[in-house]
């Protein structure tokens, strides 16, 4: 067991506090603290000060736009970010492009893939959303339906991707599509590249439970994209996609604990502000979550560690989703029964965040407790259901048989 | 960043699992159930795998101050069930002798209990005490040639058979600790018909009893304290350790036991029972190997850290205890089944060392009644 910074990345990390004490201004609260309109002027900034610094995609190589910095470097850069109370990815659409598809195209994408796309999602030319659930293929991934079909040099494609979060910000759209309409379920189906801004793509918004249009619907109607635009082999996306999962595991960890100590430092205070500190159930429930988010720190530090020791990545992906998103809806039912009646309403300022905890210096509101409240519904769904989860921790972990599965119903569905 | 065991420490897991895999089978701990722990065992884990020297520093006869160390003894202990002396004698009373520090009674006794000459209980709980240490009625008087304790100790683990008692008992200057031989004149131990016959308990009365007093007079808390805020991270340890052989035994079953045609662990409700178990497992032993760092490494908030480490470790164990009963359906309701030691050991260990609520509430109010 170490789990000091190495020498190497406490400078690193006194190298972050430096320019973040240089950079931001003297009364800097958190840029939770900011009203809308100099929060979306900050942001901007912000992301262009990350693109200088090569800090936005820390870890890809120099060449596609990165910082070329290790994983412990990229831990303490998170961290710190998040402890100050900047984002790590200021941008919506940046999730999908710096975490999600640029990993994958790093690992399995071709030169020119690599030298098109990744400077591009570094600079915010292009902003991605994911297209991976359909109406008919949820927590089945798998029985997706949405077709491609290779005429002369271009995929056509025909079909539709559903809760692509914040995709009205997108113009490029990675998409699981189904090319091999012959092969078994999971075999059939490719990652391609698509852009948006074609006749052939509608992109029309949800309305989620919290009010807000936060997710997206995308409508594929002959949709078109080159040839080479497909990511892996033809048939290898159901592989592509599940690589992905294992990606930045490790770097993550310490911001995920940074994010969800300030928030649980937030409700400290609302609980000592509305004189509930006293109750017992609620001390109850204030140190269980203390509990919780301390072990989200091990959790994390050891996945960081596994990761920098090159230990190929394993299920504790779903571990630590399954803690984090259930814990997180825990902490936010907590929040509304401290605030009492006054969680009858949105009162005060709007909190911040559209998914994960508030940062620093964001109001501890009603309106903020409950929108945390409803989105936490969403962190047990999203990126694999609570239940979906905890088949892969009982099937990959302790080795528990699969569910024997009914004869599928795709081909009748599909036809 | 590393988060796992060194060399050292994984070669020091493999020996004792293997050990205690041939030695101690849960139907030697079953035997021991009957007739006591073996000391032969005890013997042969103090002198051939050295688990009483691990954890103390080398200075009074140790292999290192590591509680880290120490934690890997007390989590393969833990996955046997182990109804021996370790956690008494060692984890307990040696290490609160360590915790006074060096002195004419304490050096001897110490160096004996970790030769395993002699073995020792901690005699610290009362009546209106629950699970934290108090002198309560107990008191000590000077007398010619030393002193004499006088009351009742309740729930003194392994207190019929260990050689010498360390009690805690009020002087004029304050809670002190004193040595008792249990065969001395004026003890009387009864052992109590327990729900976890592992952990045999018993009842002592001192009656003018002679006594030998530990450290200085009115110095009996702190060092109690001290070992105590370790103790509970290596019970913790334990109980990870014997959470996740429960888990074990009840996926092996899972996995082979058919019903309704397939084996009943491929249905989701027993599936996500279990996934649910390991995910509390993993993170408590996550908790538990940080808080070994954390002692190693004199970090701040350790009396925080112990007691989550008891908390979550608490609960984790008794999940897995209870869905273990669930799991094997009427064969685990069964005497002859193994799983009911497990749930036994889970229940009666929360409350020796102190409920998860109890540990929560002492979290919450350092995180809650501080001045700020």
């Amino acid at each position: 067991m170490d789990l000091d910074d190495s020498a190497s990345a406490r400078a690193f990390r006194s190298e972050v506090g430096g320019f973040l004490a240089d950079w931001l201004p003297e009364d800097w609260t958190g840029s939770g603290s900011l009203a809308a309109e100099a929060r979306a002027d900050f942001l901007v900034r912000w992301r262009q000060a990350l693109v200088d610094q090569r800090w936005l995609a820390p870890t890809w190589p120099v060449e596609y736009g990165g910082g070329g910095l290790g994983q412990a470097e990229a831990a303490v850069l998170q961290e710190e970010f998040v402890r100050h109370g900047v984002p790590v990815l200021p941008h919506p659409s940046d999730t999908f492009a710096l975490v999600l598809i640029g990993p994958t195209l790093l690992h399995w994408g071709t030169d020119e893939q690599k030298a098109l796309f990744l400077p591009r999602m570094v600079t915010g030319e292009h902003r991605w959303a994911q297209g991976y659930s359909e109406p008919g293929a949820g927590s089945d991934l798998f029985n997706l339906s949405t077709r491609g079909e290779l005429v002369g040099a271009e995929w056509v494609v025909n079909g539709q991707k559903v809760w692509q979060t914040d995709g009205q910000y997108a113009n490029w759209i990675f998409a699981l599509v189904r090319t091999e309409p012959e092969a078994e379920r999971s075999k059939g189906i490719s990652m391609l590249l698509l852009p948006i801004d074609q006749p052939g793509i509608e992109v029309r918004t949800i309305r989620t439970m919290t009010g807000k249009e936060e997710f997206c619907e995308v409508f594929f109607d002959d949709a078109r994209t080159a040839a080479d635009n497909i990511i892996g082999p033809p048939g290898a996306g159901g592989r592509v996609a599940l690589t992905l999962l294992g990606f930045e595991r490790g770097s993550a960890s310490g911001a995920l604990y940074a994010g969800y100590r300030i928030e649980l430092d937030r409700l400290v205070e609302l609980v000592k502000e509305r004189g509930r500190g006293q109750d017992p159930l609620v001390r109850q429930r204030v140190a269980w979550c203390h509990t919780r988010v301390e072990m989200l720190k091990y959790l994390g530090l050891r996945n960081l560690a596994g990761a920098l020791s090159g230990e190929p990545p394993g299920p504790e992906s779903s571990i630590i989703k399954l803690y984090e998103s259930e814990y997180h809806a825990a902490l936010t039912d907590l929040a509304l029964d401290v605030l009492g009646v006054d969680a009858l309403a949105y009162q005060g300022a709007p909190g911040i965040a559209s998914l994960g905890p508030d940062p620093l210096g964001a109001p501890s509101s009603s309106a903020a407790w409950l929108n945390q409240y409803l989105t936490a519904r969403a962190a047990t769904i999203y990126g694999g259901s609570s239940q979906v989860q905890r088949n892969t921790i009982g099937e990959r972990v302790l080795g528990l048989p699969r569910e024997p599965r009914v004869a599928t119903s795709r081909k009748e569905g599909a036809s | 960043v590393r988060f796992a065991l060194d060399e050292d420490q994984s070669a020091l897991q493999k020996t004792l699992r293997s050990f205690l895999g041939t030695q101690q089978p849960l139907t030697a701990v079953r035997r021991a159930m009957e007739q006591g722990y073996d000391a032969g065992t005890w013997s042969r884990l103090v002198n051939e795998v050295g688990v009483s020297a691990v954890g103390l520093p080398e200075s009074v006869g140790g292999t290192g101050d590591s509680l880290l160390d120490q934690i890997v003894i007390a989590t393969e202990l833990g996955r046997t069930l182990d109804p021996g002396p370790f956690l008494s004698s060692i984890a307990m009373v040696a290490r609160v002798l360590h915790e006074v520090g060096p002195g004419q009674v304490t050096d001897p006794w110490l160096s004996a209990l970790l030769a395993g000459e002699r073995t020792a209980a901690l005699a610290a709980l009362e009546a209106e005490s629950g699970a934290s240490p108090s002198s309560g009625t107990t008191t000590a008087v000077q007398v010619a040639g030393g002193w004499q304790v006088s009351g009742a100790k309740r729930f003194v683990l392994h207190g019929t058979v260990a050689d010498d008692l360390l009690v805690l008992a009020g002087t004029d200057a304050g809670p002190s600790l004193f040595r008792v031989p249990r065969n001395a004149e004026g003890v009387s131990t009864t052992a109590l018909e327990v729900l976890d016959e592992t952990r045999p308990l018993a009842d002592v009365v001192l009656r003018d009893a002679p006594a030998e007093l530990i450290g200085e007079q009115g110095s009996g808390t702190e060092p109690l304290a001290a070992a105590l805020r370790r103790l509970r991270v290596l019970v913790a340890a334990e109980q990870v350790g014997s959470a996740g052989r429960i888990l074990e035994l009840t996926t092996d079953y899972a996995r082979t036991r058919s019903q309704f045609g397939r084996p009943i662990g491929s249905f989701q409700a027993i599936k996500h029972l279990l996934a649910d178990a390991m995910l509390e497992i993993e993170a408590a032993k996550t908790a538990v190997l940080h808080a070994g760092w954390a002692f190693d490494h004199d970090q701040p908030d350790l009396e925080v850290i112990s007691r989550l480490c008891l908390a979550v470790a608490g609960d984790a164990f008794l999940g897995i205890g209870k869905a273990a009963i669930q799991a094997h359906g009427a064969i685990g309701f069964t005497w002859e089944h193994d799983a009911h030691l497990f749930l036994k050991r889970a229940t009666s260990t929360r409350q020796l060392f102190g409920s998860s609520d109890e540990h929560r509430e002492a979290i919450a109010a350092a995180i809650l009644d501080s001045a700020s």
